[in-house]
């Protein structure tokens, strides 16, 4: 009797436990969630309120004296939509060049047969573990002779050794089988890449695909070092600017009376969010297999 | 089986078909090993400028060597110390407080089933992680701006002092570790989550039944079970103690908070780039590669010995 009361305490105990550890749990992710969601329609907000509304702050949550007048700015100023040129047009070419080169190095090193295929994969892991650092990269950069160049966005950052990683866990993971019936056909490696394994591993590419889309429309430390002509700055070197120096009316000459840096400085962020957000909601599962199979030793 | 004997007699014959095979393999593999030869290991040669007085008229042949000196300069550089100094400050702060956030937050996320309000969070967990630091600092600036941000805004009609927290020396280090915090916790926990469904749900089931509660399951089913995640994720992070994100800090760093932001990457920039020092540019860089490797290669040995995972 005793015992079967003393077991019964448990229980009730344990489910109690279990309640406050699901509403604790619940409460931290809701909170973490809100706290990621709210900075971002701030900004939304602030990019199509009125201009004295945000230079004073009054932006909670929700837009004031809802305007497009800044967007339209942005659409209207040459230097944003170069940089939104230089962005997107960086962005496309430098996507297919370095999903096609990680494709090409992945796939043999996912050959397990393939002599000395360690030692490539060492080759190719070592340089995330040590590296020459930003001043020899730079000297080679240079002596490519594509400083100051388009290619200056495209080539020094081409393949990632993470996304090779991730490709690789990609095509270990179709069977063998799937090989060895296309060769029997006859079939080249070539063919047999493009035509069985791109097609098999296809979520994996789309990870890697969102990834070094991402890092190019987002990256702005090679333009900064690679790049001084103005008109080749990507979009987040020209909001780097805004947030640095403020809006210098010397380099918006078109404007006379400028509006509050803040309302324009949101704008131009809108513009450069905006594309992500379209399109990561399509490939969330993607990426997330893609992190996975990163973690994976290789 | 006949099958297989008239699959057999097509292929060509063994051995000389798979060099043929090994080779366009090889070939297939050759420009990507050739852009990690000229834009990794190349530059690895070229560390050689900071043994030398590096003049870029005369160029990495024509240069005079001039053996340890520009390490002699790291000595006497009065600058260096500081950098160091915050380098590493910095990111102690970031391994005690980044660390262990996405741990916590992936064993929430563990404590429910699949749904849609799941799925919603997570999406606004990650979502951070695709703003570029631009686009963060920019988002900082107009929340804690001194006159306009709405932080201060919030203090101001509380009737306290607005506080110019953006070039506010004492709090810079913990301001950079809390946007951190902010933009890369949710995308952390993806790679913990992953770990953590793999762990057998039996396991679970059979402490229970031994009378564990919700806190002894947490210690000691599911921790353990990502115990090989969480030591891999410490390795790497220990790796980048003398490193740290570039970009965030040449985002914040203002001439107020100089003493305290600068860390060795926005130093190796100012020195080599912008004051074109290529020779110790070149040479605060590659202390900073050497420090980070030794760091990597001590934890995972360190890791291995204790009898746990490492990264090889």
């Amino acid at each position: 009797m005793v015992n079967m009361e003393k077991k019964k305490g448990q229980g009730i105990r344990r489910g109690m436990d279990e309640k406050v550890f699901r509403v604790l749990s619940g409460a931290l992710i809701l909170l973490f969630s809100v706290a990621c969601l709210l900075p971002f329609l701030r900004v939304v907000s602030e990019a199509v309120s009125g201009d004295t509304a945000v230079a004073s702050g009054e932006i909670l949550i929700l837009p004031k004296d809802f305007t497009l007048k800044q967007l339209k700015f942005i659409l209207d100023t040459p230097q944003f939509t170069q940089g939104m040129w230089v962005s997107l047009s960086s962005t496309v070419v430098y996507t297919v060049i370095s999903i096609v080169l990680t494709c090409m190095l992945a796939y043999p090193l996912s050959r397990t047969d393939l002599p000395g295929r360690r030692g490539l994969m060492f080759y190719v892991v070592f340089t995330m573990l040590f590296n020459g650092g930003m001043v020899p990269t730079y000297l080679v950069v240079k002596n490519l002779g594509i400083l100051n160049t388009f290619w200056a966005l495209i080539i020094p950052l081409a393949i990632s050794q993470f996304n090779v990683i991730v490709l690789v866990n990609g095509f270990l993971g179709i069977p063998k089988e799937m090989e060895e019936s296309a060769l029997i056909d006859g079939a080249g490696q070539f063919t047999i890449l493009v035509r069985i394994m791109v097609p098999l591993a296809k979520p994996t590419l789309a990870a890697i695909l969102l990834f070094y889309a991402v890092a190019r429309w987002n990256g702005w430390f090679d333009a900064v070092m690679y790049v001084n002509d103005r008109s080749l700055f990507p979009l987040p070197v020209i909001i780097k600017d805004l947030v640095q120096q403020g809006l210098n009316t010397s380099m918006f000459p078109s404007l006379t009376t400028p509006p509050p840096t803040q309302a324009i400085r949101s704008a131009a962020v809108i513009f450069s969010i905006v594309p992500i957000i379209l399109v990561y909601p399509f490939l969330q599962k993607y990426f997330v297999k893609g992190v996975t199979l990163g973690g994976v030793k290789g | 089986m006949r099958l297989q004997n008239s699959a057999a007699a097509k292929r060509p014959s063994g051995r000389l078909h798979n060099i043929r095979r090994y080779l366009s393999l090889y070939a297939m593999a050759a420009p990507g090993l050739i852009f990690f030869l000229i834009l990794s290991y190349v530059p690895i040669l070229f560390l050689v400028v900071a043994f030398q007085d590096f003049r870029v008229g005369r160029g990495i042949f024509g240069s005079e060597f001039v053996g340890l000196e520009n390490f002699a300069g790291l000595v006497t550089d009065r600058l260096f110390p500081m950098v160091l100094k915050n380098t590493i400050g910095l990111n102690l702060m970031k391994i005690a407080l980044t660390f262990p956030m996405p741990i916590i937050l992936a064993l929430c996320f563990n404590e429910f089933k699949p749904s849609f309000g799941k799925k919603l969070c997570q999406t606004a967990v990650y979502l951070p992680h695709f703003f570029s630091w631009v686009i963060v600092a920019s988002m900082l600036s107009s929340l804690l701006n001194l006159n306009t941000g709405l932080v201060n805004r919030v203090i101001a009609s509380l009737g306290g002092t607005p506080v110019a927290f953006l070039t506010e020396k004492s709090i810079y280090k913990l301001l950079i570790t809390l946007t951190e915090v902010w933009k890369e916790t949710g995308w952390s926990t993806i790679i913990y989550i992953s770990a953590l469904t793999a762990i057998n749900m039996e396991l679970y089931e059979a402490a229970a039944m031994d009378g564990a509660g919700k806190w002894r399951q947490l210690w000691h089913v599911s921790l353990p079970g990502i115990r090989g995640t969480i030591i891999i994720m410490l390795i790497l992070s220990f790796g980048s103690i003398v490193s740290g994100s570039f970009e965030q800090v040449f985002m914040t760093k203002n001439s107020a908070v100089y003493e305290v932001a600068e860390i060795i990457p926005t130093y190796v920039y100012t020195k080599g780039i912008t004051n074109m020092d290529i020779s110790y540019g070149a040479t605060v860089g590659l202390f900073q590669s050497v420090i980070g490797f030794i760091l990597v290669a001590s934890t995972n040995w360190l890791s291995r010995r204790l009898g746990g995972d490492g990264l090889w």
